[in-house]
Formats: C-alpha cells, structure tokens, sequence
C-alpha cells in the first residue's frame, strides 16, 4: 500500500489523460527495457513462466511506485500537494518525510526480493552456491525490510494503521477463500498443482489490488 | 459517521495540513475524516473536540440516530 495514493475525482480531464498516455508509454519503454534487462543477464523471458513472469511484473510495480515515492520525497512542497491535494499550504513535515520515505524503501526491498529469486534461478539454475548466497542475501533483505515496515507502522497515525490492518483482512480473506477452492479442485485433480512460489506470487498480486482498491477508496476528496 | 469537521475548520481558515499538525495525525486522516470515510477513535474524538471548544456530540453525528435508553 502507498501513502500517496491515487486520489481525488474520477472525471477524466485533460491533465489525467496526459498523464495515461505517459503512463502507458513509460510501461511500453519499461517492459522493452525489462526484457532487454533479462537478456543481458542471460535470462530470455520466453522461458519464464506465467508465475515468473508476473512476479517481474509485480516486483518492476513495487519498485516504479518506491521510486517515484521516493523521488516525491525530495520536495517538500510537492510532497504536500500529493498528500493534500493543491490546497496545500504548508510544506511537508519532517515525519511526513520520513514517513514516506519508509514506504519507499519496503516498496523498492520488495521489487528486489521478487526479482532476484526469478532471475538467478534462471541464470543459475544449476548452481547450489548461487541458490543458497541468494536465499541467505534475500533473508538479510526480508529482515531489513521487516525493520522498515516496523518502523512504519510505529510512525503511522491511526488512519494508516486501519487502512494497513484493511488491506491485510480483506487479502486474507479474499486469498484464503480463493486457495480453497483451488485447493479442492486441486485435490480432486481437476487442476494442476501449485508451488508455493506460485501461491506466493498470486497472494502479492491480490495485495497489491486490495491496497491499491483500499487506498484509492479511502483517500478520495 | 457524520461530522462539521471541514465547516469547523474553514470557519477557522486552517488548510488540512495545519490542523494535522494541530492534532498530531496526517493530513490523509483528517480528510478521510471530513470526507465520512474513517471515523475517528475515541482519543483523537476528544482532541478534535478539545481543540474546536465543543461538545464531541456537536461535532459527531451517528448516522443512524436510535435512542437508546439506559
């Protein structure tokens, strides 16, 4: 979930169609790019599979909006009219900064730990060395990105920690639904059976609706 | 739950940004709470209260208003 969310009226104008098309051109550039970025390092996205492929996609999500979340940081003012909208006045406080901050650095450890598994599997994927150096370096990161989510949630005011414990209910509530029946179906083989690399991958994706969904709501003017 | 919060606070010509600071919460709160989409805890009920003058009932509105007898 992100502090700075989508907000305000849903009337289209100007301003926001701009700012689609600029959005999907960045998105066109960057899938471009990500593929490009896989083939240097040896990894063709034609061999992933669709689990792999869309825990790329949902790591390359995590680490555009910590970027961009990070980079919004830099300035004060504007980081208040994300956060109020244009009637902002005053410029961001140091918390609010800090705050952000903290969001962004969860968002980016996120889109490495995603990334990293997915293309050193394929670009080791012989190699036990390269397997356990990876799990060992992404359990470091786990740990760090615990401490910056425990750090958030202590700076958070009541309203960030409700929108957090929604996000969280309702993902568990839709994901864990959503398991038992694949589960029953995969029980009487009716489907194939899933990895818990793939579980983990759907659970992220719904994450990251259900906050998108959640902070969208919650944040409108 | 309904509220006076935005009339209360352009009577006093504060942005959200200033009576965020004024109640230690963010501005993303205090507009989720004049928009009715989070309704505040009990403490900062008392800190908005506190800080406008008024009752908390002047301020607080449930929407659904059933009398309830003790």
């Amino acid at each position: 979930m992100s502090a700075i969310d989508a907000t305000q009226n849903t009337s289209l104008t100007p301003k926001k169609a701009l700012l689609i098309l600029a959005g999907a051109a960045t998105g066109l550039c960057c899938a471009i790019g990500l593929k490009y970025a896989a083939l240097s390092v040896g990894v063709s996205l034609k061999a992933l599979d669709a689990f792999d492929l869309t825990a790329l996609v949902l790591g390359f999500t995590f680490l555009v909006f910590g970027v961009v979340t990070a980079l919004l940081s830099t300035s004060r003012r504007q980081l208040a009219k994300q956060l109020e909208g244009e009637a902002a006045e005053l410029p961001a406080t140091a918390e609010e900064v800090r705050t952000i901050r903290l969001q962004a650095a969860g968002l980016v450890l996120a889109g490495v730990m995603l990334w990293a598994p997915v293309f050193i599997g394929s670009r080791f994927a012989h190699s036990t060395a390269a397997a356990v150096g990876t799990v060992a370096a992404i359990a470091v990161l786990f740990l760090v990105q615990t401490v910056v989510n425990v750090r958030f949630w202590r700076s958070s005011d009541e309203f960030m920690r409700q929108m957090v414990l929604t996000i969280g209910a309702v993902t568990f509530a839709l994901g864990q639904g959503a398991l038992f029946l694949y589960a029953v179906a995969e029980r009487l083989h009716l489907v194939r059976a899933l990895t818990t690399w793939d579980i983990l991958v759907l659970l992220l994706a719904l994450y990251l609706v259900v906050s998108l969904a959640v902070s969208i709501r919650r944040t409108q003017r | 739950m309904k509220n006076k919060l935005r009339v209360l606070r352009a009577e006093r010509q504060w942005s959200q940004g200033e009576l965020s600071l004024r109640l230690g919460v963010s501005r993303q709160a205090v507009n989720a709470i004049e928009t009715e989409k989070h309704d505040p805890s009990l403490d900062l009920a008392f800190k908005i209260s506190r800080l406008f003058n008024l009752p908390v009932e002047q301020i607080f509105e449930p929407e659904n208003r059933q009398s309830i007898t003790p």
